[in-house]
């Protein structure tokens, strides 16, 4: 909203000279606490990237594509073509110019890694949707349907992120004061899953990833392979696009300190071929302190192991790293399944915006929580009072925090409400009785089962 | 009004667009004993939910398993009154059904269960807690999409389901919670003024209706002169006719939507939505050319008759009981009645004015009565071959701009009779 523009006052300015001084300030010390890793150069080539890209844009463009930085606007990708996601952010590749595309490259090309993996494998899955464009997809396919943002300013000062990303490719670099803090969520895929002709070159992305993978399962032994199995069926990722900082509290799989050096390499290797996306002196960093985290990392599949089965799928889950690979039906190809996969950081993701590890617990009474009868040995009415309409969800842990009833989830109105639960099927003891609303809050009340 | 059957195309197309990965998709109607709901399960999911190693097949599921697919359905839905009573759960009517869908989808073939809930004897089937893991106590990616289609206290009704929540795996503690529904009780005040509202919507977005009526005024402040249209009538002349035109199409539409929705008569939808556009058609050549001069009331009354079904299909449609459904053909009649009168408030000054300016209004009249024809055999063409045509989405967006129509024929009518003055 723009308010009417009045002559400021000079005692106004004289304020604002001095806030922007207490932020400076107030900035300053955490700049030289949180040195960046690897030395601003890196940096200052995207930085340099981007600013050759804008130079190279209307002024209607730069509205279009330069944005403030927000977690929202972040979180705007998907794995679905733009016929049926077109909430994507930016400029389109299809509305550049020839000069403008390829400054456009350049700066994603300053961003992603080198070799097989980064920029070329980039250049492979946006061929993979040229091929499906080409081969009864249509025009809602293609690389023209790719986007690049930049949500704040690009500097070595401040949050800012490169947004890139189409139907099968979306990447959140996202950099903090110099330094690259987060290089996902990291989406990448391809249909099909094998070799095709497109534009004059044959292609196959994702293969690395896929060896790798099945490689690290055919490494296990039969033992191994039995723990790592993971109970339930996956038909597609459990965090794809939009299922941000939901990491499961609990790790299932294989813990990786059971490994041997040989098996724990090749877990690493899988790793590596999606770290290696981003540039290599930040890639080795990052592949650094998973290598120290794999002793707490595990691994789980389920499938065939081959990775080209539909169903197959393989999870790492470490203290900071998390990858999903899922093998799916093919929808375009169908006569070829095709992977969906992404790479996750527990605390990098966005750069840790947006990371709600903090959840506010408030008192029982601001909700007037009360359950009857407690202690029960059979059925309780969980009271509570909520002071407008809104949506809550309602769950009953143990003592050790693990969830032990999902009583609901859903809107309620203002009031009192009262929701009556069988708690026959648990043993005997303390639980706690807990309320979550949708502003982030927490309450809980204690509950005895006799 | 679009058909039924366009409606609910649309509709299905707009929910595969909005949630392409194969979900379940849930719709739930609210009746005042217990919730009739529809599932649309995805034969590719189901299959691997109930075996993972190798997925059962549309054939297998429908045909020799189709027993134990309605015992597995009953053991994984457990709807609970909020006082932790245990609802019954019917399983009826499993149809497969081919969603053939583009490009962007590839073919999905769902399977589509119909469900009675039922509450325990004197408890509310407006609140429930819905313990739902169908596919996904299996197949962990998979989520439900849950929608109230029909609820005659809140005004919801099939053309517009409203989305009410999810149900799927949480990834963070892999629990699935219960969905809770909980719709505010408006009771049968509230039933009443939600049909009202229904009625006005009816035909504010029902573009067919309106058209008949606004071309069936076209000409009515006009005398006859041979076998053309003449000179104005007078206001007087012109007001009487208006009203007779009204009045005799309200009778008639009044009369076939009671014998409609109270089941007295039942006719298939198609036959009278054809009907309805070839009344348009018949009035548009009438506006053009005067073709049943002074028999204006009759043919209203008769036509009236027929789009008086279509709304009563839109009734019988909603399965209510005696009060209800008599409290709906009184709110849906006043509803109707109410934006008809705002409309022939809102146009009938500028036909009165404009027809007084025989040059500009033949122009007008003709123009429009014209297109009017022309959207009329389109709709014809539509409605019979059950495809949408250019010619029909172009009307109807056209007629978003309705507002904005009628504004634009009230400056023209009383711009140019002021222009008219001062000469």
């Amino acid at each position: 909203m723009r308010t009417p523009f009045t002559k400021p006052k000079l005692w106004s300015l004289g304020f604002c000279t001095l806030l922007i001084m207490a932020f400076t300030f107030k900035d300053a010390p955490q700049q030289t606490v949180a040195a960046p890793p690897i030395g601003p150069s890196t940096t200052q080539e995207v930085i340099d990237a981007a600013n050759a890209f804008k130079a190279t844009l209307s002024s209607t463009q730069i509205t279009t594509c330069f944005l403030s930085y927000s977690l929202s606007d972040a979180q705007r990708w998907s794995n679905f073509p733009v016929g049926i996601y077109n909430n994507r952010i930016g400029i389109k590749m299809s509305e550049l110019s020839a000069t403008q595309l390829a400054a456009a490259k350049n700066l994603v090309k300053a961003a992603a890694g080198v070799g097989v993996e980064g920029y070329n494998e980039i250049l492979a899955i946006m061929a993979a949707d040229d091929y499906l464009g080409a081969n009864g997809g249509g025009s809602s396919y293609t690389s023209g349907n790719y986007y690049i943002a930049l949500l704040g300013t690009p500097a070595l000062t401040g949050t800012w992120e490169l947004y890139f990303g189409g139907h099968h490719l979306a990447f959140a670099n996202t950099y903090k004061n110099g330094a690259l803090v987060g290089g996902t969520p990291s989406f990448r895929s391809s249909e099909p899953y094998t070799e095709f002709s497109q534009n004059g070159s044959t292609w196959e992305p994702m293969k690395e990833e896929r060896i790798a993978l099945a490689a690290a399962i055919s490494g296990l032994s039969a033992t191994q392979k039995t723990s790592a199995t993971l109970s339930g069926s996956y038909s597609d990722l459990t965090l794809g696009p939009q299922k941000d900082w939901q990491f499961p509290t609990t790790k299932v799989g294989l813990k990786c300190s059971n490994l041997d050096a040989a098996q724990k390499a090749l877990v690493l290797a899988a790793i590596r071929t999606y770290v290696a996306d981003v540039d290599s002196a930040n890639a080795a960093a990052i592949m650094t302190k998973y290598t120290n985290d794999i002793d707490n990392t595990y691994f789980g599949f389920v499938g065939s192991g081959t990775m080209v089965t539909q169903g197959d799928y393989v999870r790492i889950d470490g203290p900071s790293v998390w990858l999903e690979y899922s093998t799916q039906g093919g929808i375009v190809i169908r006569t070829y399944t095709h992977p969906h996969t992404v790479w996750r950081d527990r605390t990098g993701d966005y750069g840790g915006t947006g990371n709600p590890s903090s959840v506010k617990n408030v008192d029982a009474s601001v909700y007037k929580m009360e359950t009857a009868p407690n202690p029960t040995t059979q059925q309780t009415t969980l009271r509570f009072t909520l002071p407008r309409d809104m949506s809550v969800s309602i769950a009953i842990y143990d003592m050790t925090g693990r969830m032990v009833k999902a009583v609901s989830k859903g809107k309620m109105y203002s009031g009192d409400n009262n929701i009556t639960v069988d708690l026959s099927h648990l043993a005997s003891g303390v639980y706690t009785y807990t309320l979550e609303t949708e502003n982030g809050e927490r309450a809980t009340k204690r509950l005895v089962k006799n | 009004m679009k058909s039924t059957a366009l409606f609910l195309i649309l509709f299905a197309v707009n929910a595969l667009l909005a949630h392409p990965s194969p979900n379940t998709l849930i719709f739930l109607d609210i009746k005042a004993d217990g919730v009739a709901a529809e599932l649309r399960l995805p034969v590719s999911e189901l299959g691997t939910a109930i075996r993972p190693t190798a997925p059962r097949t549309a054939d297998e599921l429908m045909g020799s398993f189709k027993d134990s697919l309605r015992l597995y359905l009953q053991a994984h839905i457990t709807p609970l009154s909020m006082d932790g009573q245990k609802w019954s759960v019917e399983v009826g009517d499993m149809q497969l059904e081919n969603v053939s869908n583009t490009q962007e989808r590839g073919t999905l073939q769902d399977i589509i269960v119909k469900l009675w809930l039922k509450p325990p004897t004197g408890a509310n089937s407006r609140q429930f807690i819905l313990n739902y893991d169908v596919v996904m106590h299996q197949v962990v990616t998979h989520s439900a999409l849950v929608s109230i289609r029909q609820d005659w206290e809140t005004g919801v009704v099939a053309e517009h389901p409203a989305e009410v929540g999810i149900i799927a795996v949480e990834p963070r503690n892999n629990q699935i919670f219960p969905l809770v529904i909980s719709l505010e009780s408006k009771g049968l005040w509230g039933g009443f003024w939600s049909m009202v509202g229904l009625g006005r919507k009816h035909i504010s977005e029902g573009t067919d209706h309106l058209l008949f009526l606004l071309v069936l005024l076209l000409a009515a402040p006009l005398l006859v002169s041979g076998k053309k249209w003449g000179n104005f009538g007078g206001t007087r002349y012109a007001f009487m006719r208006l009203l007779k035109i009204i009045t005799a199409f309200t009778i008639g539409h009044s009369l076939t939507l009671l014998a409609g929705a109270v089941g007295w008569l039942r006719l298939p939808s198609q036959p009278i939505e054809v009907l309805i556009a070839f009344s348009i058609l018949i009035s548009a050549i009438h506006a053009i050319r005067p073709i049943f001069p002074n028999r204006e009331t009759f043919v209203a009354a008769g036509f009236g008759l027929i789009h008086g079904l279509a709304f009563a299909n839109t009734l019988s449609d909603l399965d209510l009981n005696a009060t209800a459904m008599t409290l709906s053909i009184l709110g849906f009649n006043i509803g109707i009645e109410l934006q008809q009168l705002l409309v022939v408030a809102l146009t009938v000054p500028s036909l009165i004015l404009l027809s007084q300016q025989p040059k500009i209004y033949d122009i007008v009249r003709i123009g429009s009565a014209t297109l009017a024809a022309l959207a009329a055999s389109a709709w014809i063409i539509e409605r019979i071959s059950g495809n949408s045509n250019f010619f029909t989405e172009g009307v109807e967006s056209l007629f978003a701009y309705g507002r904005w129509l009628i504004l634009a024929l009230a400056v023209l009518a009383f711009g140019t009779y002021f222009l008219n003055k001062k000469r």
